[in-house]
């Protein structure tokens, strides 16, 4: 029992860096351009990534590429209801973030909202220990459960 | 190797859960029970490699570990990645919940093969072992991004353009999770040979 438990500490503490893996957009609206930032955590940038703004119909009314620092700007376009931004940075990697009409509207407002921030700052976050905690245990947990259905038939077999 | 959600179409989002869950079924059936505890063991490793990052030079890409996987529970592989590609989509965000049966798939399918392929290899010679486990982790990277743009292929994108990206973002990976895989199957083998498969040990 001493062993398994070693071994999984081994396999555990393998991940000495925890960094988040997924890609992340983020746009918001500055003196009547859109900004558009392009991430897969908080400084790995990403680049060339195709930009995508569609409209609540899902019509594209702008379309582009990220620059060398992730970033892609575009003029406000005119339209009613939210701005959805897709970004697609290649083999299966891609993320969507929606600018509300209401952002949209006050089009002169020189920095973006605090709510929105808020959200960038949230999903720049790498995972917490509690999460990789959580996950291992219910791993165990569903093993233990899994364990105990299979012993019970080979059982009742018997 | 994470595919997120809304990149692939109906078909090929349903035929990778019905064949997932297909390879789960088998899986779950083929496990023992002493095995359960092992099966924890490498889906937990599996579950937190990936916020393992390799980053050289422009390429970022993360550890998978599914070869040891494979090569250690057969088809258990299945669940056992199953479960951690579930945890990974809900606790981190890798990956789309519609996509999870390819994404099962594309990490599953290299791993059930080099069980079948390599573990003759295992417990012949020091040497053998090590090369059993470098070909497992290095090869099921290759064979997981062959399947990645086989997936993206039949939605929409190019097959040899994706194909030659994803393996060139893996090349990294798949060299670092041979060395780790050859290194952690030989370790094992020692110190607790109980985790290997019985007819390899």
């Amino acid at each position: 029992m001493k062993r398994i438990f070693a071994i999984a500490l081994c396999f555990l503490l393998l991940p000495g860096i925890c960094l988040a893996h997924k890609v992340i957009v983020f746009a918001w609206v500055e003196q009547g351009q859109v900004h558009v930032e392009g991430s897969f955590g908080s400084k790995r940038m990403a680049r060339n990534s195709a930009v995508t703004a569609l409209d609540n119909q899902g019509r594209v009314v702008n379309q582009g590429r990220t620059n060398s620092k992730g970033g892609y700007t575009f003029p406000l376009p005119e339209v009613a209801g939210d701005l959805l931004i897709r970004l697609d940075a290649g083999t299966g990697h891609q993320a969507t973030w929606t600018v509300p009409e209401a952002e949209l509207k006050a089009a002169d407002i020189k920095k973006a909202p605090n709510a929105a921030m808020e959200k960038k700052a949230a999903l720049e976050k790498g995972p917490s220990w509690i999460r990789i905690a959580l996950g291992i245990g219910i791993i165990f947990i569903l093993a233990f459960v899994t364990a105990r259905f299979k012993a019970k038939r080979d059982h009742s077999n018997d | 190797m994470h595919i997120s959600e809304g990149i692939l179409s109906g078909p090929v989002l349903a035929a990778g859960a019905a064949m997932a869950v297909a390879g789960t079924g088998i899986g779950l059936k083929k496990i023992e029970t002493e095995q359960m505890v092992h099966v924890a063991i490498l889906a937990s490793a599996f579950f937190v490699a990936s916020l393992i990052h390799v980053n050289i030079g422009p390429v970022s890409a993360h550890l998978i570990l599914n070869g040891i996987v494979g090569l250690l529970l057969g088809f258990a592989a299945f669940p056992a990645i199953l479960t951690a590609l579930l945890l990974q989509s809900v606790f981190f965000q890798y990956g789309g919940l519609t996509a999870l049966g390819v994404n099962v798939l594309i990490m599953a399918i290299p791993a059930v093969l080099s069980h079948y392929l390599l573990l003759p290899l295992l417990g012949r010679s020091e040497k053998m072992t090590f090369l059993a486990g470098f070909l497992a982790g290095f090869s099921s990277i290759l064979m997981s991004s062959l399947l990645l743009s086989a997936a993206l292929w039949l939605t929409h994108e190019e097959f040899w353009q994706t194909c030659v990206a994803v393996i060139t973002a893996h090349v990294p990976v798949m060299i670092i999770e041979g060395v780790v895989t050859g290194f952690c199957v030989a370790f094992l083998l020692k110190v607790y040979p109980e985790i290997i498969p019985r007819r390899a040990r």
